[in-house]
């Protein structure tokens, strides 16, 4: 019996664990979960934003969601603020205006870059001031549209490291570059993923080219299959991965001891000039915006 | 000319396989995340005269819990913050220790503040105490990205091949937040609060 609800009390953890309240995809600086402001009053907010960022191009986003359980406040908005990537990259300079509705709270959250202008205690004077009073009523547009108008205030009058605007739609540009945030991970990981370690790889073949000065050539790369073979079995790879890292090697490995692809090397890095012409391409496609992201934790939440 | 082509190619190989790089990019992430958990703290600090003396313009009586603080903030300022802190055990541990006594004392001190409407209403206060906030998540946010960092460094230590470089080149596992020793300070006070009201 005492398992039964151990096994139990371990479920309901993990389910826990598991089930955080999910990050929406970042489409618009208006972001309403919950359908509390009408089709005007998203659009006039997001207006005002649109109109900030052309002019200071702080980035500040606003989204009403209408809980963040199992999270605190201030965990759910630090995640929501890093995974939408606000603000310019390097100036760090993004927003993120929080309201939870079920609980009557609001968060400010702070770009790296702002802390500055919007501090600790200027947010949490607009949250209890001019944002709280309309959110304990229930007056959702007012106190968001009371939060927004104050943080841009601030933001305008305060003293910016200015960018010049960028002319492309800043918000299909950060949909782009939360997209590719969402792919990078994978790549990351896809080294490891090949079964063995690269390096034992690496090792491998080089111990195969340094025989095959001494042996023959066909010789050090049976060895060498057979032995990557035992090592990616013995860790518990299945047949079919072991036999295709096996072959990969041995290619890599052929190829490395073929006289031509020397050849072809040298042939290319004969005809290589080593200049950087390439960098206005690299710079054009890289606007910089919406790639900020630099949170720690700032601002204020009531 | 071929041959050392593909020398030079498979050593080449060896070393970007043997995560010489990956511990330097580590261990740069680990100093860095600890210096803003000093930062930090530091911040949590200095605020700490300003608040104690604007609490004590209101209920000065209450001097268990000011001498609380004030003791808490000379504990802290004991050990000193250095970035080499995390190179041994020890002293981490003091300075943990000690961060955590402060983060007891300040607690107290806002749960007496709440019994005073007059300190809770003035505006210097309120200031502080937006700020005291503020910075405790930022603490939050920076041991919790210390602590991420250090895994990151602790596994590629401990795992081969890079464990071999990092014998080499002598680097060892960094120390942790340890949560036992956090709830063992959390227990404590609470007993001590209980008994006063």
């Amino acid at each position: 019996m005492k398992r039964i609800w151990l096994a139990l009390l371990l479920w309901g953890l993990a389910a826990l664990a598991g089930a955080q309240t999910a990050i929406p995809p970042f489409q618009q600086r208006v972001t309403d979960l919950t359908h509390t402001l009408s089709a005007r009053e998203q659009w006039q907010l997001s207006d005002q934003l649109q109109l900030l960022e052309e002019r200071k191009g702080s980035q500040v986003v606003v989204l009403i969601v209408a809980q963040t359980l199992p999270e605190t406040i201030e965990q759910y908005s630090l995640r929501v603020a890093e995974s939408w990537k606000l603000g310019r990259k390097g100036v760090d300079d993004g927003v993120l205006i929080l309201v939870v509705k079920n609980d009557h709270k609001a968060r400010i959250e702070v770009g790296y870059g702002l802390e500055g202008t919007l501090t600790d205690v200027a947010c949490s004077q607009i949250i209890r001031e001019r944002m709280a009073p309309a959110l304990q009523d229930g007056r959702w547009a007012e106190g968001i549209q009371q939060g927004v108008t104050q943080v841009t205030t601030l933001i305008n009058g305060g003293p910016l490291p200015t960018h010049p605007p960028s002319p492309t739609h800043a918000a299909s540009a950060l949909v782009t570059a939360s997209a590719v945030a969402a792919v990078q991970p994978d790549a990351a990981t896809s080294t490891s993923s090949l079964g063995l370690h690269p390096f034992f790889m690496f090792v491998l073949i080089a111990c195969c080219i340094l025989a095959s000065f001494k042996f023959r050539r066909w010789v050090c790369r049976t060895v060498m299959s057979v032995a990557s073979l035992g090592a990616s079995l013995l860790i518990g790879q299945a047949l079919t991965a072991s036999i295709l890292q096996v072959a990969l090697v041995l290619v890599i490995c052929v190829i490395l001891q073929s006289a031509r692809f020397w050849a072809v090397i040298v042939w290319i890095l004969e005809r290589t000039e080593f200049t950087s012409g390439n960098d206005s391409v690299r710079g054009s496609a890289d606007d910089g915006r919406g790639k900020g992201g630099g949170f720690g934790g700032g601002g204020a939440s009531g | 000319m071929k041959r050392y082509l593909l020398l030079v190619f498979a050593l080449a190989l060896v070393l970007s396989g043997c995560g010489y790089n990956t511990l330097q990019a580590e261990d740069e992430a680990v100093s860095a995340a600890w210096s803003e958990v000093l930062n930090q703290y530091q911040r949590r600090a200095d605020l700490v005269p300003n608040l104690v003396n604007t609490v004590k313009g209101y209920a000065a009586h209450e001097k268990d819990v000011l001498l609380e603080v004030t003791a808490a903030r000379t504990q802290v300022g004991s050990v000193p913050a250095s970035p080499d802190l995390i190179k041994d055990d020890a002293r981490f541990g003091q300075y943990q220790q000690a961060q955590a006594g402060m983060t007891q004392a300040l607690s107290h001190l806002m749960v007496v503040a709440e019994r005073y409407p007059d300190l809770k209403a003035s505006n210097n206060f309120r200031d502080l105490a937006a700020q005291l906030e503020g910075t405790e998540n930022r603490i939050t946010v920076a041991r919790n990205r210390y602590i991420k960092a250090v895994q990151a460094f602790n596994t590629t230590v401990r795992s081969f091949p890079s464990n071999l470089t990092a014998n080499a080149t002598g680097l060892k596992a960094k120390p942790n937040f340890a949560v036992q020793n956090e709830q063992k300070l959390g227990e404590a006070p609470k007993v001590e609060f209980g008994a006063k009201q």
